[in-house]
């Protein structure tokens, strides 16, 4: 077979990647084709359409991000490119006592809406979707048998903290970084929001060497922002008052984001069409 | 005699405070679905 028809185009992230509320969105059941990550596979021509792989899950935080897209890149063969666009800081990923609703079985993906706090408010902010709040309820009850549920109230409560989130964050993305380079596979990095690296006007590295250290680790030559400081995509789009869904910018978003981008991916990755 | 008083206020307090910070995270971090 031609190499060509093999070549696979890997993207991790959260939400934002997976394209949940675009408008081919089928509650979750498979990747987007109007998400930033897909047009900008098909816009630099790196793979055929069915060799898009979207490891991206939604509310997946940054330790999820890193694992599930090495894991696609240590199991693929073929892999012509990688992006990733890193998430929020306060979100956990967590491997569980084995238990079958469990990503792999064993996998929790655990934010700060996992809680048992503020059940009320989002059930306020989902009221005009009926199949997010199906969607939420069905989550819910698999927290609870999963035990993932009292874990995310112990963790929010008693450990979790922005100084570790940030620890844990960074050596993620250093972890990847450096696999992929060793793997001589071409990536680019983006982000959904610049909390990942900013405290309103001050870089998160100034709080101590050790975060001084693992931020000098970081290759920003590989990373696209949508702004200065760092812009996030999110960010990004809020500002430029971009439609969007409950929680989500839609379509055009999407679409506008991969011709801003497209410059800096073309000089980072390359692509069959340049 | 009052120290039983004392540790529910100090709960209360750590409650209060969780519950501010839980706000917070979720201010910043927009997802509510999945």
């Amino acid at each position: 077979m031609n190499k060509k028809f093999k070549e696979k185009f890997i993207a991790g992230g959260c939400s934002f990647t997976f394209g949940h509320e675009l408008s081919d969105d089928n509650n979750g059941k498979t990747p987007s084709k109007q998400s930033w990550a897909y047009r900008l596979s098909q816009e630099l021509n790196l793979c055929q359409p069915d060799n898009y792989i979207c490891t991206a899950k939604a509310g997946s935080g940054n330790s999820g991000i890193a694992r599930r897209t090495f894991n696609a890149v240590a199991t693929l063969p073929d892999v012509t490119g990688v992006a990733v666009m890193w998430s929020f800081l306060s979100r956990y990923d967590w491997a569980m006592p084995r238990h079958r609703s469990l990503e792999n079985t064993r996998w929790a993906t655990i934010t700060p809406w996992d809680t048992s706090s503020g059940q009320a408010e989002v059930f306020r902010e989902l009221a005009g979707s009926e199949p997010q709040q199906e969607s939420w309820k069905h989550q819910r009850e698999v927290l609870k048998e999963t035990g993932v549920h009292e874990f995310a109230d112990v963790l929010y409560k008693s450990a979790a903290n922005q100084y570790h989130e940030l620890y844990l964050s960074w050596k993620s993305i250093i972890w990847l970084q450096n696999i992929l380079e060793k793997k001589k596979i071409p990536f680019v990095f983006t982000l959904a929001d610049n909390s990942l690296f900013y405290n309103e006007m001050t870089l998160h590295s100034e709080t101590d060497s050790l975060l001084k250290a693992l931020y000098k680790e970081i290759d920003f030559t590989k990373w696209v922002s949508f702004g200065e400081r760092m812009m996030g995509f999110n960010q990004w789009a809020s500002l430029n008052e971009y439609e969007r869904g409950a929680t989500h910018p839609l379509d055009k978003a999407h679409r506008d984001a991969v011709q801003l981008m497209l410059p800096k991916f073309k000089e980072i990755i390359g692509g069959n069409n340049v | 005699m009052f120290k039983w008083i004392k540790n529910i206020i100090d709960k209360i307090k750590k409650e209060i405070a969780y519950r501010k910070r839980l706000k917070e995270l979720k201010k910043k971090d927009p997802f509510i679905y999945k």
